[in-house]
């Protein structure tokens, strides 16, 4: 995977905005919107191409919004192009975001045939109450439902996103979600905890107080009773909120880990290409005319050479792993020589152990990854 | 040198704001020393700090010459004098060094406390008084209910001056009035010579520099004078008089106001008050009135980034050049780790030292609690000075404890009077007198511990009487009371920066306001905190501050890792800000949140 780069494709549209979503995403314009973009978007493929030349590509991740509600149309000619345009790997992943609403199996069989070999279905909860009050617009059996059809289909990966910390949520819900989605038989799943952001429906309520979300103490209970749950069921959690049965990781998410490169397109998407990260104009409409204009369509950029060997560990420990081998490869010197400060506290505090080649985040520490993660990025930066 | 008989010598004494400052600049302007055009801002207060909060920190002085109506010119000796019941100490001595002085009234507002207390001052040392109403050119003027309050201080109304130092209706009246009333100096030709420091800067190339007004006598370039406190000697290198710039001269005669340069390096050496004579053959009784700086308030000075010790350690030693009444030594807290207990005259005093050091230097600083000094008699028969929490005895040690007490004047509006009486019953104070200077107004006097000041005292006074009271304090002396040494306990350690002491009968209250204040402000830590506040071994107080549990970000969405990588950098910058006690990592305002509790009872 080295030598390869991973491509986002952002898909902003939603058929309805969730309360708790701060994502770049809209919801979806009648008339031509959907084929205006998608036009925008191969544009922006050209012109990047142009300028930055062939890759050699490892994976493909369509991410919204709710990139299922492109018609397949779309995102096949999305695929087609980077297909002529670029090397794409024999073995490359190709996920796509669906939501279970209005999921048909004509339309997974059209994705399929475009390229799609892995699915990643928004079930975020089993409980039909919990899945309103959140403003889904599907119910816990539509997930069933869909897991039936990629599977009929003939999507052999499927994940699916759960939500925890949700109001009023109880123990229960939460047990009986991440038993239900291990019952059906999928490889992958991701566990994300409620995030309250401050310009979500769900931040304004939370200010008015005028939103029941459990205490810290429920959240990491619940975090813990799904990791246990899936531990039982075989899965590892490889990432903070992402749990996998062997070989069933999503390579694409691991990329962004490992600090591998990645070029992302679509309105506010982000891109990594080695020393400089660097986002586009997040409105769509803003974003396309850009595109249309025949300049790059990019809104802010950072220069991260001084800030490597940091953002390396802090991503790194997103897996609860530091690959002693992969960081000295990277950066020419030992990871224990990178951050003498932060080893003799991490060492004398507990929060790291060594196994074989990598150092270990204790397990009673995981919950608390950002105060060991702020550490390594302040001694990382590089004068 | 100038015929004595041709000197003026004073002072501008007013409460603060009540315009002094423009006066000053409005005398200087009007005597031709510096064009009007160019007096853009006051031209006596030179310090930023000083222009911002409008208050004179350090004296300044001006000679002005000036050619009156009878046709003669005259010397006219400038002495402005520090405008903060902080520098009492230096104003008495400004106002030695006069014959005369102006007490500036705001015809908006009237008499004030610090009115009376500089009436008071002046008076003292002997001075002529003349009244000025100033700001005659506002609308709310009342120049009639001023007199009326003058007359009652015992003023005539004839001798009272009504002027706009803003747009100088009266101002040459003034300068009349300074010539035909103030008496012009009656020193001794052909004594030995006495000089009265009033004052001294620190200069980069001539060392200390010493303002004087020559009493008896005359001095020199090259005389080796004596500081008859201090007993130091040294060679005159460079004498002068204020142009307001300073202008060479040989010599000072009798009543004359100057100042030389005599290589002093220290300038303690040159305390103000201190008389100057001559090495050989000088007098031999000092001038009356000198009393050694007497610091009021302690408080503890770290830099906040323990590296800065050495930059803050240079930068006292900067300020303390030209600010002899500031003291420090070097002191070690468990909790702050190398820096520095500093004694100041007051808070202001204080606030102004702080405020300095992080604006003029750059060091920016955690400053503890301010504290007064005690005095204990310890059951051994020894006596101790306590200027630091932490080292307050043990409490069977002591056999006595004295806090110190002002006598408290307070100008208040007659319907106020009740309330302000509250607030000095509830702060511990002892009801001197209550007296009506006017119709209107009532001047209260107290004797107050001056612990109770230090907090909200002032805010509270402005509170109850919707800003229209003043307050002016004397130290009366050190009494004995019945005190505590409150300690603050993070997860069972003491923290010898955030202990206190405190009457007996305010630690619970404090204790538990202070424990509560700590657990908002402390930010939580991957363990249980207990916050306790103590005596010895009995708690008064505790308030938990439970461990943080989850400090783990759950996605990083479409490849964007940078908005969520500064958030955490963000967390650790504000980290490298607090200072680790035992375990616990405790934030800068938390040093200070001793201040922020007392709340109106």
């Amino acid at each position: 995977m080295n030598n390869t780069i991973g491509i986002y494709i952002h898909l902003p549209y939603c058929p309805t905005k969730c309360g708790y979503c701060d994502f770049n995403a809209y919801l979806a314009p009648g008339g031509d919107a959907f084929a205006r973009y998608t036009s925008a978007v191969l544009a922006e493929m050209r012109l990047a191409e142009s300028l930055e030349g062939r890759q050699r590509v490892g994976s493909i991740y369509f991410g919204g919004g709710t990139p299922s509600l492109f018609p397949a149309g779309d995102v096949g000619r999305m695929l087609d192009l980077l297909r002529d345009l670029h090397e794409i790997a024999e073995d490359a992943e190709v996920s796509l975001e669906a939501n279970p609403s209005a999921l048909t199996s004509d339309q997974l069989r059209q994705f399929v045939g475009a390229g799609v070999n892995r699915l990643s279905i928004g079930a975020q909860t089993f409980s039909a109450p919990l899945l309103a009050a959140i403003g889904r617009d599907h119910g816990p059996d539509d997930i069933v439902r869909a897991v039936g059809m990629a599977r009929e289909a003939g999507l052999v990966r499927v994940s699916l996103d759960l939500m925890y910390g949700l109001p009023d949520e109880t123990d229960a819900d939460v047990e009986k979600s991440v038993m239900r989605a291990i019952g059906l038989g999928v490889g992958h799943i991701s566990a994300y905890a409620l995030e309250l952001e401050p310009r979500t429906v769900f931040g304004h309520r939370h200010r008015r107080g005028d939103l029941a979300l459990p205490g810290e103490d429920d959240v990491v209970r619940r975090g813990d009773m799904i990791g246990g749950c899936l531990a039982h069921a075989g899965f590892t959690r490889y990432e903070v909120s992402n749990h996998a049965r062997p070989g069933e990781r999503c390579r694409h998410n691991e990329r962004t880990w490992q600090r591998g490169r990645y070029r992302g397109f679509g309105a506010g998407a982000h891109s990594f290409l080695g020393e400089r990260r660097f986002w586009n104009v997040a409105h769509p409409a803003r974003y396309a005319s850009d595109v249309e204009g025949g300049v790059l369509p990019v809104a802010g950029q950072e220069d991260v050479s001084k800030i490597a060997r940091g953002e390396w560990a802090y991503l790194a420990l997103r897996t609860f792993h530091l690959d002693r081998q992969a960081f000295e490869d990277a950066f020419g010197l030992p990871i224990e020589a990178a951050f003498p400060k932060t080893f003799r506290h991490a060492l004398e505090d507990g929060w790291l152990r060594r196994t074989g080649p990598a150092w270990v985040v204790a397990e009673e520490r995981r919950w608390l990854l950002g105060q060991l993660a702020a550490r390594f990025l302040d001694e990382g930066r590089t004068p | 040198m100038t015929d004595p008989s041709l000197i003026r010598n004073f002072s501008i004494v007013a409460h603060i704001d009540h315009g002094k400052s423009t006066l000053a600049d409005r005398l200087i302007e009007m005597t031709g020393l510096v064009e009007a055009r160019r007096m853009t801002e006051q031209v006596l207060d030179t310090m930023d700090i000083e222009r911002e909060r409008g208050i004179t920190i350090k004296a300044q002085t001006a000679r002005l010459p000036f050619r009156a109506a009878d046709g003669r010119t005259y010397v006219l000796n400038l002495i402005d004098t520090p405008g903060h019941v902080d520098f009492s100490y230096e104003v008495s001595r400004s106002l030695a060094a006069s014959e005369g002085a102006l007490l500036v009234v705001d015809a908006t507002q009237g008499v004030e406390a610090q009115t009376l207390a500089n009436l008071d001052a002046a008076l003292d040392v002997g001075l002529t008084v003349i009244p000025v109403i100033n700001k005659i050119d506002l609308p709310s003027a009342d120049v009639p209910g001023v007199i009326a309050e003058l007359e009652n201080l015992g003023f005539l109304a004839s001798e009272c001056l009504a002027v706009s130092a803003k747009d100088g209706t009266g101002v040459r009246a003034v300068l009349e009035a300074l010539v035909e009333r103030v008496p012009p100096p009656r020193g001794l030709d052909a004594a030995p010579p006495r000089a009265l420091v009033f004052d001294s800067h620190f200069d980069a190339y001539r060392g200390v520099v010493v303002h004087v007004r020559i009493v008896d006598g005359a001095l020199r370039r090259g005389d080796e004078v004596r500081f008859m406190a201090s007993g130091t000697s040294h060679e005159v290198t460079h004498m002068g008089v204020f142009a307001p710039a300073p202008v060479p001269v040989d010599g000072l005669g009798p009543g004359e106001v100057g100042w030389f340069a005599a290589t002093i390096k220290n300038l303690g050496d040159a305390r103000v008050g201190d008389t100057v004579t001559l090495a050989e053959g000088g007098a031999t009784t000092p001038l009356p009135g000198y009393r050694p700086a007497l610091a009021m308030v302690f408080a503890g000075l770290y830099p906040a980034e323990p590296a800065a010790y050495d930059a803050l350690r240079d930068a006292l030693e900067k300020l303390r050049l030209n600010d002899a009444s500031l003291t420090y030594e070097p002191e070690t807290s468990e909790a702050l780790g190398f820096g520095f207990r500093a004694g100041f005259l007051g808070l202001l005093h204080l606030d102004v030292v702080q405020e300095r050091l992080e604006r003029e230097f750059d060091i920016e600083l955690v400053t503890t609690a301010p504290h007064v000094v005690y005095f204990a008699t310890l059951t051994d028969g020894s006596e101790v000075r306590i200027d630091n929490p932490a080292r307050y005895p043990a409490a069977g040690r002591i056999a006595e404890i004295r806090e110190p007490i002002v006598k408290a004047r307070i100008f208040v509006p007659k319907e106020h009077v009740g309330a302000v009486m509250e607030l000095c019953q509830d702060r511990r104070g002892t009801f001197v007198n209550l007296e009506y200077p006017s119709a209107e107004r009532a001047l209260l006097t107290y004797e107050l511990p001056l612990a109770e000041i230090m907090y909200d005292f002032f805010d509270q006074l402005k509170g109850r009487t919707r800003g229209y009271a003043s307050l002016d304090y004397d130290l009366l002396g050190h009494f004995p009371a019945d005190m505590e040494r409150v300690e603050i306990l993070l997860a069972g350690e003491s923290v010898d920066a955030l202990s206190f002491v405190c009457h007996r009968s305010e630690a619970e209250r404090r204790g538990r306001e202070i424990c509560k204040k700590l657990r908002e402000v402390i930010p939580r830590q991957m363990f249980e905190v207990p916050i306790q506040a103590a005596i010895g071994s009995r708690i008064l107080a505790r308030e938990t501050l439970s461990a943080l549990k989850k400090d783990v970000l759950a996605k990083c969405y479409g490849g964007d890792i940078t908005r969520k990588r500064k958030l955490l950098e963000k967390q650790k910058e504000g980290k490298k800000r607090m200072r680790r006690v035992g375990r616990v990592e405790v934030p800068q305002e938390a040093f200070m949140a001793i201040l922020k509790t007392e709340k109106a009872p």
